[in-house]
C-alpha cells in the first residue's frame, strides 16, 4: 500500500494516542462512516474536550471529521430505582 | 431498606478538582453507602489519586471503591490505594468489607476484574504465556470474588453486593462495539457471582454500553460508568430479606 487509503491505521493510532496522551480517553467511538469519520462520547470537562478534539484534528488531518463529544453532568440523580 | 448510591469511570485529575464534590457532599441525604467501580483516575498517579481521595474523603457514608485499568496505568495501584486509603475510601481486590445500616449488615465483595469474553466466545488458558497470563488474571479475580462472597454469607450479611469494574455480563454492554467485547468483561464473574450468590453486581469500564442487565441466574447488574448514567451518580434500594 502507498500510504494513500490509510485510514484506518490511522483511527487504530488515534486509539492508541488518546488513551496514552495527557487525556486517557478510551471511552470514545470513533468510526469511518464513508470517507467521514465521527468521534462521539462524555469527558469530564472542557478542557479535556478541546484537548481531544486537538488531537483528533491533528491525527486526522485532511480528513472531514464530525466531533459530539458530550460533558459529564456531575449533579446528584433526581431519582431512586428500587429493586425490590 | 438499604439506599446504595454508584458510580464508575470518573477518570478525575487535577483539572477535574471540585466536579464531583457538590454532588458528593449531598449523599447524607441520598444513601447510606457510595460505591466507586473503578477508573477513577485518567493514569493512576499519585497527583490523580490525590484528586480522588479529596473527592471522594470525608463524605457523611461510607465510600468503597475497586480499582480500573485506568488506575494501573502509572505502574503504582498499590500507591493509588494508599492514597485512597489515607482519605478513608476502603479499596477492594479480592476482598469484602461489611457497613452497618439501621441494623441490617450490608457486605461488599470487590474485584478489578478483567477480560476474556463471555461465555461461548472467550478466551481460555491455552497456548502462549502471554494467552495463559491474561486468562489466568481474569479467573484470579473471579475466584477472589467468589472467596470474599462466601466470606461475606458466613458472616451473616443481610445484603451482599458484587463490585467490579470490567463487566460480568454482555447485556450491560449494548451499545459497544462487539468486537471489544472479550476487553471489557469476563463470564468468569459472573459464574462467581451466581456460584456464591449476590443481590446486586456493579460494575464500570463500558462507557458506551447500557445501565441494566442481569446474570444467567438472574443477579441485577447494574453498569454505573459515568457516561451512562449521565448524572454524578445513581442511587439503588435494596431490601433486605424480611424487609
Amino acid at each position: 500500500m502507498s500510504g494513500a487509503d490509510d485510514t484506518e491505521y490511522r483511527l487504530a493510532h488515534l486509539r492508541d494516542r488518546l488513551a496514552d496522551d495527557e487525556v486517557g480517553e478510551l471511552g470514545l467511538r470513533i468510526e469511518l462512516h464513508g470517507a467521514r469519520v465521527t468521534v462521539r462520547g462524555t469527558v469530564p470537562n472542557e478542557r479535556r474536550r478541546a484537548a481531544v478534539e486537538r488531537i483528533v484534528n491533528e491525527a486526522l488531518a485532511g480528513l472531514t471529521v464530525h466531533t459530539d463529544i458530550a460533558l459529564v453532568d456531575g449533579r446528584p440523580p433526581t431519582g431512586v430505582e428500587d429493586l425490590p | 431498606m438499604i439506599r446504595v448510591a454508584a458510580v464508575g469511570d470518573i477518570h478525575l485529575g487535577p483539572d477535574s478538582r471540585g466536579l464531583l464534590r457538590p454532588a458528593f457532599a449531598t449523599l447524607g441525604e441520598l444513601a447510606d453507602l457510595l460505591l466507586l467501580a473503578g477508573d477513577l483516575t485518567r493514569h493512576g498517579t499519585p497527583e490523580e489519586a490525590v484528586v480522588v481521595g479529596e473527592e471522594a474523603g470525608g463524605l457523611p457514608v461510607p465510600v468503597i471503591a475497586v480499582l480500573g485499568n485506568h488506575d494501573y496505568d502509572a505502574g503504582g495501584p498499590d500507591e493509588v490505594t494508599r492514597i485512597l486509603t489515607a482519605h478513608g475510601v476502603r479499596v477492594l481486590e479480592r476482598a469484602s468489607t461489611t457497613v452497618r445500616v439501621d441494623g441490617r449488615l450490608v457486605g461488599v465483595a470487590g474485584t478489578k476484574g478483567f477480560g476474556g469474553g463471555f461465555a461461548g466466545r472467550s478466551g481460555g488458558e491455552f497456548g502462549e504465556p502471554e494467552m495463559k497470563a491474561f486468562v489466568r488474571h481474569s479467573r484470579e479475580c473471579a475466584d477472589g470474588l467468589r472467596a470474599a462472597l462466601d466470606r461475606l454469607a458466613e458472616e451473616g450479611c443481610d445484603l451482599r453486593i458484587a463490585l467490579t469494574h470490567f463487566a460480568p455480563v454482555p447485556d450491560t454492554l449494548a451499545g459497544e462495539p462487539p468486537e471489544i467485547f472479550p476487553f471489557l468483561g469476563s463470564y468468569l464473574l459472573a459464574e462467581a457471582i451466581d456460584g456464591a450468590g449476590a443481590d446486586l453486581a456493579v460494575h464500570g469500564h463500558a462507557h458506551l454500553g447500557t445501565e441494566r442487565g442481569l446474570t444467567a441466574c438472574g443477579v441485577r447488574v447494574r453498569n454505573v460508568a459515568q457516561p451512562v448514567l449521565g448524572r454524578a451518580f445513581a442511587v439503588y434500594q435494596l431490601h433486605a430479606h424480611g424487609d
